[in-house]
């Protein structure tokens, strides 16, 4: 379980959060909404390490983010968060198999079990085929799809997806909610930043921002 | 991170930042080479040009000077040399003497030949025996009819080659002939000879070669040498009256190139990893930690560099030879030394891969990890 206690977080122009309070249960398939400016990035980057709050903490389980070492959070991120962004932000002079490795590398995974653990993951988003087309010769489904199978490679239990279909056309932005909702069909709890609705509407929960505040939580 | 998998991703980098690495690659075999040139001229040019200086004995009187010099080198070794070189290059010198007859053969007045074949002799000897396919080896003297008959030898007598302090085996005359320009007035066997000069070590050259120690020695030793009748002469002198303004510019150029190397080197390491920096950043939201992908660019770097010393060095030996050359034509001296070339080269490239380290680890920690600097560096394709 994810908790989210009492985060704020300022910048010197800006309060981006206020006193956010949250839990989110293992396994579900999490929506945040809200305009831009509510803050919602914001939180997704606090959930996902790569961001430290101004006060307030976040747990995973019973272990907070804000106490371990930066070389603790880097392995905690490696092996328990996928992240997906609405930019993809794929290496574009690496294959696509190359960009699926690399949290595997980064793990220190041997060799011989990253081959089949990124073929699998390939073969899940249907871009095996494509495993040694360069990055940026892909579509923006194909990118997206690429992100989507780094995120799973190392099987992490939370996936953190930025608006992963706001880069996309109505038929590639299905495809990838079609690919989110198995990730959370498998057990993973995943959570979607997003502003549209349509989206929203295909998750289990919707937990909607404003101004750095939860002003909505609806489940259903 | 595994070790194996840090070095593929560091050939994955360096291809594709190849013009980068290969521009940085260039300018640094350059730039090493001049400056460890310019180093290593600057720190001996002191010593250089107060070394290497000529002395020329007078010609003439060859025996008389022979043997002066060895005293006279003592006397130059009191008066501040200290190495004295005899160089081993135009005519042998020597001296032939018969000390039965009290009879030298003197070089000026005849014209001696040197046996170097192996075939029996075409003439008919006046007395004794001429040179034979047999007698090759033998230390041997052949006079011609005229010589032997100023100098009072005859078959059967003998001549030795003098040193200062030695003297060869005999040489017998085995015979005389009659008058041939072909062979001129002596004929000596060649091989037994030249065996029997490398021997008691006879100087080959009045040429001699000096080193002082300091410059302020030169003045007595020119005095001493002067008071010798020896000729003294340097084509470095000319330099020494400007030696502190040279030694200030060449400083000066060492520093400034230096500075620009350091510059140099620094720039492409802020630049390859400048370019980079989206990556490094994604690499940390995936699990890396800045450390490791510092290490990542730093080996790329050091790869870099050490390709760029390796480089230089072969340039090096190549710029040590032409300067040498090119200064010894100039002023008559050789400006480098070994010693020094590796001691400065050594230090350089030492000095560049702290710089490299340090400049890899250190920009990394800099880098901020947040979602823009993935949209400004491109990595969102």
């Amino acid at each position: 379980m994810i908790t989210v206690k009492q985060i704020s977080r300022s910048y010197p122009h800006c309060e981006a959060l206020k006193e956010t309070d949250l839990q989110i249960q293992d396994g579900t398939f999490t929506a945040i909404v809200g305009r831009s400016g509510s803050g919602k990035s914001t939180l997704l980057r606090i959930l996902g390490g790569l961001d430290s709050p101004t006060s307030g903490e976040v747990f995973y389980d019973d272990i907070s983010l804000q106490k371990m070492s930066e070389v603790q959070l880097a392995a905690f991120r490696n092996q328990h968060i996928g992240f997906v962004f609405q930019q993809f932000f794929l290496e574009p002079q690496y294959t696509v198999y190359q960009n699926v490795e690399m949290p595997l590398i980064i793990g220190a995974v041997p060799k011989r079990e990253r081959r089949s653990l990124v073929e699998k993951q390939l073969a899940a988003v249907g871009l095996l085929h494509k495993k040694n087309a360069l990055a940026s010769s892909l579509s923006g489904g194909e990118k997206q799809r690429t992100a989507i199978a780094r995120a799973m490679v190392c099987d992490p239990p939370v996936i953190l997806a930025d608006e992963p279909c706001g880069s996309l056309d109505t038929e590639n932005g299905a495809i990838v909610m079609q690919l989110l909702r198995a990730m959370a069909g498998q057990g993973k709890t995943v959570i979607l930043i997003t502003h549209n609705r349509e989206d929203a509407a295909k998750t289990d929960r919707i937990i909607t921002l404003e101004d750095g505040q939860v002003i909505d939580d609806a489940t259903f | 991170m595994r070790l194996s998998d840090l070095f593929s991703l560091v050939i994955r980098e360096t291809r594709i930042q190849k013009k980068t690495v290969l521009a940085m690659i260039l300018v640094q075999v350059c730039l090493i080479t001049v400056c460890v040139l310019l180093w290593m001229t600057s720190l001996s040019i002191r010593s250089t040009l107060s070394a290497y200086l000529d002395i020329q004995y007078p010609e003439g009187e060859t025996v008389t000077l022979i043997r002066a010099d060895y005293t006279q080198r003592t006397a130059l070794l009191d008066a501040g040399f200290s190495e004295i070189h005899a160089d081993c290059t135009g005519d042998l010198r020597s001296t032939i003497r018969c000390t039965e007859k009290d009879a030298v053969i003197d070089k000026e007045s005849y014209r001696i030949c040197y046996l170097w074949t192996v075939e029996d002799a075409e003439l008919t000897a006046v007395s004794g025996q001429l040179w034979t396919a047999e007698t090759e080896e033998t230390p041997a003297i052949w006079l011609s009819e005229r010589a032997a008959g100023e100098l009072g030898c005859d078959a059967g007598d003998a001549f030795v080659f003098e040193s200062y302090t030695k003297t060869s085996e005999e040489f017998p005359v085995l015979g005389i002939y009659p008058e041939c320009d072909e062979y001129g007035d002596v004929i000596v066997n060649f091989v037994p000879y030249i065996r029997m000069i490398s021997e008691i070590g006879i100087p080959q050259s009045y040429g001699m070669t000096g080193t002082v120690e300091q410059i302020s020695d030169l003045p007595e030793i020119r005095r001493t040498c002067e008071a010798m009748g020896v000729t003294f002469s340097s084509r470095a002198e000319p330099w020494f009256s400007s030696m502190n303004m040279i030694e200030v510019l060449l400083y000066g150029v060492s520093v400034l190139l230096t500075l620009l190397y350091w510059m140099t080197l620094l720039h492409f390491c802020g630049m390859l990893l400048h370019r980079r920096t989206s990556f490094t950043v994604l690499c940390c939201f995936l699990g890396a930690e800045k450390r490791r992908i510092g290490a990542l660019y730093a080996w790329l770097l050091c790869g870099a560099f050490a390709v760029s010393a390796f480089l230089s060095t072969g340039l090096l030996l190549i710029g040590i030879y032409c300067g040498d050359q090119a200064v010894f034509r100039l002023a008559g001296v050789s400006c480098f030394t070994a010693s020094q070339t590796v001691l400065v080269f050594v230090l350089f490239v030492l000095c560049g891969f702290a710089a490299i380290g340090f400049s890899a680890f250190s920009q990394q920690r800099r880098i901020k990890m947040d979602v823009s600097a993935l949209e400004e560096g491109g990595v969102s394709v």
